[in-house]
């Protein structure tokens, strides 16, 4: 039925709305003077002239409706403001940093998913014995280590002490030679982000995977595979994996949102350029308007991402497909 | 009775362990031991740290030793009284976050799920936003625009945590509104705020514990992510901050950065983890253990040779053979022994029963015959030979050769023994190419062939296995066990839950195959009425024993054991005064009143059915038709049968008078009272006149009520003698079910399944209704206990005039108990002939 489909979309669209609903009223409803939020601190010393001249040309003398229908139709077109710090527009801004962030996102949701898998699947196969149980109290520990710490310790331990890899940025200072020279440098980067991330995110999937493939064990269509007389390998991938791992995936694709909070995080730890770094320095500087451009961008690609996962998930489990009429 | 069913219940327990495990009992303690331990240290705090926080009291970057536990940082400030009072600021947050989501999230969850409407829809997308909106950068823009300092930092963080919680609580909230004890209180009248306080409520408050938790864990990560980026308090010290200083200022340069970074993040992580831990054992207590898994059993020796052709091997040989067989589940004292010195024999073209109660191993015995267990299960000795060769002389990859080319398996669960997410061909082609090189367009076609024969169409061949219904999955397993021409076929309740004439079908065609094939059937059941129909010989299992064994012939004529009488329902008489309830299985029985057969008696009919009317939509294709302008009446002191097909609208049709659902179309009454435009209230009165009985016990009774509240719980919502519940009233409903005093306190996990509908049988009896629905309510009950049941509703049309409106499948209990019956038949009634 496509009234579903049209129904979900529907809810991901007022997410949205109100992101941005609550996007455009927060410096409205700060305390304090809003053209703080808008000029910074140079807001002090305008005389009233000034004052009334600035507050034109941002449109805060026009009512709220239309100011809220002038700022939606600024954002259609991409205009998300000056940034205070940088003096430039907002949107430029995060469109140079996206593809950091991208570069460390990426790699660590893949590493992770397959790592935690691998580990559940083997934890829930011999479940209760020792492999089991040492494996669920590590991810336990490591998993409430904050992961910006865990940054702080890999950088002092291998970037610090052992030197084996460099500890901030994405590029080196002095360009290397040749693209594959820069490449490698970006690369050797990378690796202590991308760690970091993959260690904060495994444990929560992980236990999921474990607890997924726990259950799947003990089904019916399982024994029944076993009773078909299939392969030992074969009933592991065709069938407990198959099924069990459709909410690891429904999982990891939720939690898009909690994993790029986490870049926000360690991308300050190494001071990489993403839009994590991005916000951190808006919230340092007081940079209003490059926050809430950050802000906005984050949540419509987490709601993004979401509903793509949603629209992609049917594939995979004939179970929620729609079906047309027979 | 009890006895028997104890072996099913003590077998459940050792698969699935109630409460605590090891593990969680451990995780638990740990957990406990390390928060306690944190509280000490933050509440302490001045006895503890030697100096303030925010004290110079030393030289900078020292490091520990002398008076300075953990040396000083680059301010010249003691990290150890840092520490100390940072353990404060960090968990007073997280614990004041916890409570004030979980409150917000349990009234937004309760309400929402209760109440339904507009309320729940605008909460539940609330919900969305918040859940959708990436945590952190929310907080962060929060705590720019509207924080500054610790007050606001748990306002914000309560203001998005509560919505987690919020919806988990919902759900809890809507699947328990669809439990059978909170239906059967809806039928009986029950007002919303009874259904919260004594159903509701009690049901979901155990599920409170882990959210808070869940909540403190987010809390506390979350109080030090925000304050390392620098939004929290810089004049208060928290770990949090600790940590944005030492990043601030380039802690990892120094050497000072590993008591400087180290200790923050190992407190924080010690506390997250003690919460983690508590968490765990928590969840574990509120929701039910994991199944074991499925595992081929260990052969009990193995050789070094490799699997080669079997099929020749096999041949002349008998199929299966089983000696002395013995499992065991579990370890120490709560191991159980499931099956104990079992012999079984099947020869070529012989069908052999098994036949026993639930718990009495049957489904043990029928797995292990392909020499497969469920954990923690294990085969401790005995002999299973299949085809003349036993398992355990073979490797395992020669057993696995086996299974589903000579011995195959028709498991006992059909609704879920098929794979979800393939379509049914792509698995019967499974089964062929797990056996032999077989190319793909030839194995399609014989897997299509095959499911043709058994009933499947061409066009379906290509569906998923929830698009089939439970009479086509069964056959569809079916031609899965047959497709590579097996010796025996195990087949373990393979009519459970069909109604009589798929199961009749499907018992034909191992008849055909048993004939055509020579094919050896061991077929497994608890009613030993349907394979006496098909068997050659029968062994009756109780208690992981075979108790018996024979012809079906000498059996039925000369049984021996008292299990097998039991079974049979030979003299399965009532305890107390002979009334004469005994199942009298040909002709008629005294049960019926001779004078009340007829029409309605006295005078005016207790319920008026007139043009019913009632359909659902289906999610895809066209709306299910349940009632089409459905007529009945049902006299005073009258028991009048309802008999149809499964899933033919009974149901709905009892669900309709007692007012849980709405017809589209029609009109009722009841007493002579109009029901079909009532308000609520009134027909929650009108409802103290009937009661419903429902299908399932194990459904219907609610688990954390005792059978006394149980039995009072009509009495308490239309209190018919103000507040005082009599006790009088419920001991004589009691009684008349025949149970004694002894049950008063008892809990329904303690009781057995007919022990069950008996209370639920008292509860229906105990305002002395005009008119009792009775929805099945034998029909998952084993033979004697039927007899049992129907007895005790004739007795209640006998001792208090009741009349009954007695809905079944099955004709024979409907003939021997009702003046009249009917027959509802796609949406229609109409006399029986």
């Amino acid at each position: 039925m496509a009234a579903l489909r049209w129904r979900r979309s529907g809810q991901y669209l007022l997410v949205v709305w109100a992101a941005l609903t609550l996007n455009f009223l927060l410096p409205r409803m700060a305390p304090g003077d809003p053209l703080d939020y808008l000029i910074g601190p140079e807001a002090e010393i305008l005389d009233d002239g000034q004052r009334e001249a600035v507050l034109a040309e941002f449109g805060l003398d026009r009512p709220l409706p239309r100011q809220y229908v002038d700022y939606l139709g600024g954002l259609v077109v991409g205009d998300l403001g000056i940034s205070l710090r940088y003096g430039r527009s907002v949107s430029a801004i995060l469109v140079e940093r996206i593809p950091w962030t991208l570069l460390i996102l990426v790699p660590s949701i893949l590493i992770s998913t397959l790592l935690a898998t691998a580990l559940g699947t083997l934890a829930a196969s011999r479940r209760g014995g020792r492999a089991d149980g040492s494996l669920v109290a590590v991810t336990l520990m490591i998993d409430s280590l904050p992961a910006f710490w865990i940054g702080m310790v890999l950088i002092a331990v291998f970037a610090v002490r052992l030197q084996w890899l460099p500890s901030f940025g994405a590029v080196p200072f002095d360009p290397a030679d040749g693209a594959l020279g820069q490449a490698l440098e970006i690369g050797r980067r990378a690796v202590l982000p991308i760690a970091t991330m993959v260690i904060g995110s495994l444990g929560h999937t992980f236990l999921l995977a474990r607890a997924s493939v726990l259950t799947a064990l003990g089904e019916d269509h399982v024994l029944m595979a076993h009773a078909k007389g299939l392969r030992p390998r074969r009933v592991l991938f065709g069938h407990v994996l198959r099924t069990a791992l459709l909410p690891v995936y429904t999982s990891v694709t939720l939690s898009f949102g909690s994993i790029l909070g986490g870049a926000v995080l360690i991308e300050t730890v190494f001071a990489y350029p993403g839009l994590g770094r991005l916000v951190f320095e808006a919230v340092a500087a007081r940079d209003y308007p490059l926050l809430q451009g950050a802000f906005v961008l984050t949540a419509l690609g987490v709601i993004a991402a979401n509903w793509l996962a949603d629209a992609t998930y049917p594939r995979f489990d004939p179970r929620v497909r729609d079906m047309s009429a027979s | 009775m009890r006895r028997s069913e104890e072996g099913g219940r003590r077998l459940a327990r050792a698969i699935r362990a109630d409460g605590l495990g090891p593990i969680g009992r451990r995780f638990g303690k740990a957990g406990a031991a390390i928060l306690t331990l944190l509280a000490g240290v933050a509440v302490f705090a001045p006895l503890l740290a030697p100096h303030s926080a925010d004290a110079l009291a030393g030289p900078p970057l020292l490091p520990p030793g002398d008076g300075f536990l953990l040396g000083t940082n680059d301010l010249g400030q003691d990290i150890f009284s840092r520490l100390v009072f940072g353990a404060r600021t960090s968990l007073a947050i997280g614990v004041a976050v916890a409570l004030l989501a979980t409150t917000i999230g349990v009234v937004v969850g309760l309400s929402a799920g209760l109440l339904r409407g507009a309320w729940d829809q605008a909460t539940m997308r609330v919900v969305d936003i918040v859940l959708t909106i990436p945590f952190l950068p929310l907080l962060i823009v929060l705590q720019v625009f509207l924080g500054g300092g610790p007050l606001s930092l748990v306002l914000i963080l309560g203001s998005v945590l509560w919505a987690r919680p919020a919806r988990e609580l919902r759900s809890q909230v809507l699947s328990v509104r669809e439990r059978g004890h909170v239906q059967a209180a809806m039928a009986m009248g029950a007002s919303s705020s009874h259904l919260l306080g004594r159903h509701v409520f009690p049901a979901v408050a155990p599920l409170v514990v882990p959210q808070v938790v869940r909540i403190a864990r987010s809390a506390i990560l979350l109080e030090a992510s925000l304050s390392f980026l620098g939004l929290g308090d810089p004049t208060l010290t928290s770990w949090g901050t600790m940590l944005f200083h030492a990043q601030a200022r380039s802690a990892y340069l120094t050497d000072a950065w590993l008591w400087w970074i180290l200790p923050p993040g190992l407190a924080i992580g010690l506390a997250v983890l003690g919460v983690a831990l508590l968490g765990y054992a928590a969840e574990e207590i509120t929701r039910p253990r994991l199944t074991g898994s499925w595992v081929p059993a260990v052969p009990l020796t193995a050789t070094g040779r490799q699997p080669h052709a079997v099929a020749a091997a096999f041949a002349g040989s008998v199929p299966l053979e089983v000696e002395d067989l013995e499992v065991r589940y579990g370890t120490g004292p709560a191991e159980v022994t499931a099956v104990q010195r079992v012999h079984l024999r099947v020869g070529r073209g012989e069908v052999v029963g098994l036949v026993g109660e639930s718990g009495s191993g049957k489904t043990t015995v029928a797995t292990a015959s392909l020499g497969l267990v469920r954990q923690p299960g294990r085969m401790v000795g005995g002999v299973v030979r299949v085809g003349g060769r036993s398992l355990s002389t073979l490797e395992p990859g020669e057993v696995r050769a086996i299974r589903g080319r000579i011995i195959a398996l028709v498991p006992q669960n059909a609704m879920n023994a098929l794979n979800p997410v393939r379509p049914v061909i792509a698995q019967l082609m499974e089964a062929i190419q797990a056996h032999a090189a077989v190319p793909g367009a030839q194995a399609e076609a014989r897997a299509a062939s095959l499911l043709v024969s058994v009933g499947i169409a061409e066009d379906r061949h290509d569906a998923f296995p929830h698009e089939f219904s439970g009479g086509m999955r069964q056959r569809v397993l079916i031609a899965m066990a047959l497709i590579n021409d097996p010796q025996v076929l195990v087949a373990d309740e393979p009519t459970t839950g069909l109604d009589e004439t798929t199961a009749s079908t499907v018992l034909e065609l191992l008849d055909r195959l048993r004939v055509e094939r020579g094919l050896g059937v061991l077929l497994v059941s608890h009613d030993l009425d349907v394979v006496m129909e098909v068997a050659d010989r029968i062994a009756i299992m109780h208690r992981g024993r075979v108790v018996e064994e024979g012809a079906v012939s000498m059996l039925r004529d000369r049984a021996r054991h008292p299990e097998t009488r039991r079974l049979l329902g030979v003299g399965a008489v009532r305890p107390s005064e002979g009334r004469g309830g005994g199942s009298d299985r040909g002709g008629r029985s005294p049960l019926r009143s001779e004078s009340r057969s007829g029409s309605f008696a006295e005078g005016g009919c207790v319920l008026d059915v007139e043009g019913l009317s009632k359909q659902f939509a289906r999610r895809h294709g066209e709306p299910i038709v349940a009632l089409r302008d459905a007529t009945l009446h049902v006299g005073r002191s009258e028991i009048v049968g309802l008999l149809g097909r499964s899933g033919e609208g009974k149901t709905t049709l009892a669900r309709i008078v007692i007012g849980l659902e709405a017809p589209d179309a029609g009109r009722l009454a009841f007493d002579g009272s109009d029901l079909t435009h009532t308000s609520h209230r009134r027909r929650r009165s009108l409802a103290a006149g009937m009661h419903l009985v429902f299908q399932d016990p194990y459904e219907s009774l609610a688990e954390h009520m005792s059978v006394t509240e149980i039995v009072a719980e009509p009495l308490r919502i239309h209190r018919p003698f103000g507040r005082a519940t009599h006790p009088d009233w419920i001991e004589e409903a009691l009684r008349a079910v025949d149970l004694d005093g002894s049950f008063l306190d008892r809990r329904p996990h303690e009781l057995s399944g007919g022990e069950r509908q008996r209370v639920a049988l008292a509860r229906a009896i105990v305002l002395r209704p005009r008119l009792v629905i009775a929805d099945e309510p034998a029909s998952l009950l084993d033979a004697p206990l039927r007899a049992e049941i129907l007895t005790l509703l004739a007795d209640l049309r006998d001792d208090f005039g009741t009349s009954i409106l007695y809905i079944t499948h099955d004709e024979g209990s409907a003939r021997r108990l009702c003046d009249r019956i009917l027959v509802l038949s796609r949406g229609r009634i109409s006399p029986a002939p």
